[in-house]
């Protein structure tokens, strides 16, 4: 088998072995027309997504930008600026050409050097961008439709991470002045949307841009065609949660974001709204320092794991059974092809008593307090699930002292080994295993087993998706053996639509696809 | 009067200062930095240290101290941050807002608050005053965020007659701009107002029982003009004490009422940049709110002078 084909087969891992990917979503067409309001909770001062790893402040570049590709419903990137794409026979060159007629809103021509433009800016900047950087040694743009990436060993992990929120293309005379930290002064990009207005603790008014040139492809999550049926999507910014949700049920909105599960029954009950929920929508953990202090002990970590029952924990998180399942995944998305259980101890959630009392008395621990940070803005994430957590391992001897900071206190304590023992944290599906920060080495936690490194290193550069896949699974294995971070449950997302909102998503991957999504026909 | 106002500008000055050096240290000294909240959760550790680099946080506190008051005595309140733009653009964006909810708040407060101090104080002990003076004390008792809450699920959840949250500027037109300021001028206002009607009542219960107050009914004056000319002018002096730190209260403590009803104010603008560790912008704010209410003071002080005949200033 050709290096070239081999390469395509582990970039469509996904699309090969998991059967959602690029399936037509739509049950039913819906007209164009109409303004589709949706109440946000959070709004950065930007919407330039390079300058923030912030996930919550990527929605509207998600609505109105694109990249060289796009995730499937199978967290599978598929092409989406991009027309094709080949390595090189040695897997150290990856050329993209990019489609025809693209051009951006402002009518300027997209061609590679403002993909070249881009993408350095993005391989400058913090999270994704990082991993770019050390996977990609250099970018050039050879003529107007050609994009060469070169490597500096054979990688298939390029595409996925060219297709993060982050990775978008804009136009070389809109990035004058930006830089990986700071902003572009609007978004000259090439999607649906046209941002016509944006307003910081306001806003944001995107309009169907005519010109947008859309994949004849079915539409799946990012991927494939962009219906584009509202005329205007518009972004409201109500930090309240029971205001997002009464905007809704008075019909202000059509669609409000982030709700708790407390507001169930309320939407469910009023005949003009409808809550949906989003299973498998992320993880709920613990992430322990494994360099320094009490918790580099991995005998403190596992007795810590099997001291703990689940189900207590993710219910007080969350408040509702229906809203959490107890997976032991990594990958909380089933979808993905990366989902595996692998190495998962028997009885995921049970306490396991005489586990317990067999490595504490290995470990080295005498009843010091274990400082848990947690971020007081996340309150029933962070908060509820260490508080339930610390009063079942007392039972055991093992004392927690939770320290609850604003979010800007607790991320530079995080990052400070000699400040904290574990922290409170939350993990998404990703697009590959590579990308998940929990495995970053400089990640908080700072996770640097040799055993791990050097599974990293392997599937970094691994080429075959099933030989990557096994290489995943011992990965999945070895945290389940060594507890760098434990897993309480997967959380369900929960929102609410008016009835009549067509195609609203119902997984995670859709997250965000507002160009896919019809207002109701009243508004 | 011109020497007194030259010498209360020149107290302003510490005024302003003070509570902005406390900032300063307060922000620099607390945990947390601009970088680690402009990169996001998952930045690593080294991007984190490389901006503070870039911004010049990892500079020594004096020498950023130094830097600050040069800004400071230049009027130059540098960029914020995370908007990268001059503050002093930044501030008159939020502030307009805030003192236009303060000044509606208030005016609902002082309608409210006056009319029924008065109604009360002239059916003392009658079950009209009783009425009046349990709302009021239900009034002062109840938590902002809550009244707002109440209001919501009353005036725009049930009755729909105004919309839940957001905010229409009055370019938008005098109805749009009623619509949305309504409710939270109302529940920034009601608290106030019953301050207002308790200190009116007795202020004007007293006021009622002057010998001039009972000459002028003597003399067969209507009643009208005893409490409108003679009574009210001189129970409106406590009522504009009260009114000024209402305004100062208002102008300082709308932020609940702000990120309830999704108004771009001043305060949630404080509170969100203080979260994002936007040290200028945090900074401009203070000092906006610091000179407004200064400002604010001096403004009432004056006021006196004009209602009452015999304060003088020198």
């Amino acid at each position: 088998m050709k290096l070239d084909s081999v390469m395509r087969r582990a970039l469509l891992a996904g699309a090969s072995f998991a059967v959602v990917a690029a399936q037509p979503v739509l049950a039913q067409d819906f007209p164009q027309g109409g303004t589709l309001r949706i109440a946000i909770s959070q709004m950065a001062p930007s919407p330039d997504p390079v300058v923030t790893t912030f996930g919550v402040n990527w929605a509207t570049a998600g609505v109105v930008c694109e990249g060289l590709f796009a995730l499937d419903e199978s967290w599978t990137p598929q092409p989406m600026l991009a027309d094709s794409f080949a390595y090189s026979e040695d897997g150290k060159t990856l050329t993209v050409t990019l489609r025809d007629g693209l051009k951006f809103h402002s009518g300027a021509p997209l061609t590679s050097t403002d993909v070249v433009a881009s993408l350095e800016r993005f391989r400058e900047s913090a999270g994704i961008g990082a991993a770019f950087k050390g996977a990609v040694s250099a970018i050039a743009a050879p003529d107007a439709k050609t994009v060469v990436f070169e490597l500096p060993a054979p990688s298939p992990i390029i595409p996925g991470l060219l297709a993060g929120s982050q990775a978008v293309i804009m136009s070389t005379a809109s990035l004058e002045g930006a830089s990986p930290t700071e902003a572009t002064r609007g978004l000259d990009c090439t999607g649906p949307y046209t941002l016509t207005e944006y307003q910081p603790d306001q806003g944001v008014t995107m309009t169907r841009w005519d010109d947008y040139a859309s994949r004849s492809e079915p539409s799946s999550s990012a991927s494939g065609m962009k219906h584009a049926y509202a005329d205007q999507i518009v972004f409201r910014l109500m930090p309240e949660a029971s205001v997002r949700r009464d905007s809704l049920i008075t019909g202000e909105i059509d669609i409000a974001g982030e709700l708790p599960s407390d507001f169930y029954d309320a939407l469910q009950n009023d005949p003009n709204t409808e809550a949906v929920v989003v299973p498998n929508n992320q993880s709920l953990t613990v992430v322990f320092n494994t360099k320094e202090g009490v918790a580099a002990d991995v005998n403190l970590r596992r007795a810590m794991y099997y001291a703990l029952e689940m189900e207590p924990i993710m219910l007080a998180s969350v408040g509702n059974p229906e809203f959490y399942s107890l997976d032991p995944s990594w990958i909380p998305d089933p979808n993905s092809f990366w989902y595996t259980t692998a190495g998962v101890p028997e009885g995921f959630g049970t306490p396991n008593p005489d586990k317990v009392k067999e490595y504490l008395a290995a470990s080295n621990y005498n009843g010091e307090p274990i400082r848990w940070l947690v971020a007081s803005e996340q309150y029933q994430k962070h908060f509820l699930t260490a508080i339930t957590a610390s009063q079942q391992l007392e039972e055991y001897g093992i004392n927690v002292e939770i320290v609850e900071s604003p979010m800007a206190n607790y991320i530079q304590a995080r990052a400070d080994a000699t400040a904290m023992d574990a922290f409170s944290s939350f993990l998404p599906t990703y697009v590959d295993p590579t990308s998940i920060a929990y495995f970053n080495a400089s990640y908080p936690g700072f996770w640097e087993d040799p055993d791990k490194m050097e599974l990293m290193q392997q599937i970094a550069t691994t080429i075959d998706p099933d030989a990557r896949k096994a290489i995943f699974e011992k990965l999945h294995a070895l945290a389940y053996d060594q507890f760098p971070f434990i897993k309480f449950g997967t959380e369900a997302n929960m929102y609410g639509i008016r009835k009549g909102v067509g195609n609203p998503a119902r997984i995670p991957s859709r997250a965000g696809d507002y160009y896919n999504v019809a207002p109701p026909p009243q508004s | 009067m011109l020497p007194y106002l030259g010498k209360r500008f020149l107290l302003i000055l510490p005024t302003i200062f003070v509570p902005l050096i406390l900032v300063f240290l307060l922000l620099r000294l607390s945990p947390g930095d601009p970088a680690g909240m402009m990169l996001g959760d998952q930045a690593t550790a080294e991007q984190i240290a490389a901006l503070r680099t870039q911004l010049g946080l990892d500079q020594p506190i004096w020498v950023q101290f130094l830097l600050w008051l040069k800004g400071i005595v230049t009027l130059d309140l540098g960029n914020s941050i995370f908007f990268r733009e001059p503050v002093m653009q930044i501030i008159p964006r939020y502030a307009g807002v805030t003192i236009l909810l303060t000044l509606v708040a208030l005016t609902l407060a002082v309608l409210i608050g006056v009319s029924m101090g008065l109604v009360s104080a002239m059916n003392r002990n009658k079950p009209i005053d009783r009425g009046v003076v349990t709302t009021a004390v239900l009034g002062i008792s109840l938590p902002e965020f809550w009244f707002a809450l109440l209001l919501i699920f009353l005036f725009a959840v049930t009755l729909r007659w105004f919309p839940v949250a957001g905010y229409n500027p009055p370019s938008a037109g005098i109805v749009a701009f009623a619509a949305t300021i309504f409710m939270p001028a109302l529940a920034l206002g009601v608290r106030q107002s019953a301050l207002m009607t308790r200190m009116m009542r007795s202020s004007m219960l007293d006021v009622l029982n002057e010998p001039y107050i009972t000459t002028a009914r003597a003399q067969g004056l209507p009643e009208s003009t005893v409490i409108g000319r003679y009574a009210m002018r001189t129970a409106a002096m406590p009522v504009i004490t009260v009114a000024g730190l209402s305004a100062g209260y208002m102008l300082g403590g709308a932020v609940t009422i702000e990120i309830i009803f999704a108004l771009p104010g001043l305060g949630r603008m404080l509170v969100e940049a203080v979260g994002r560790r936007d040290y200028p912008l945090v900074e401009g704010g203070v000092l906006t709110i610091s000179l407004v209410l200064a400002v604010l003071n001096l403004a009432i002080d004056l006021v006196y002078a004009i209602l009452d005949p015999r304060i003088r200033y020198q």
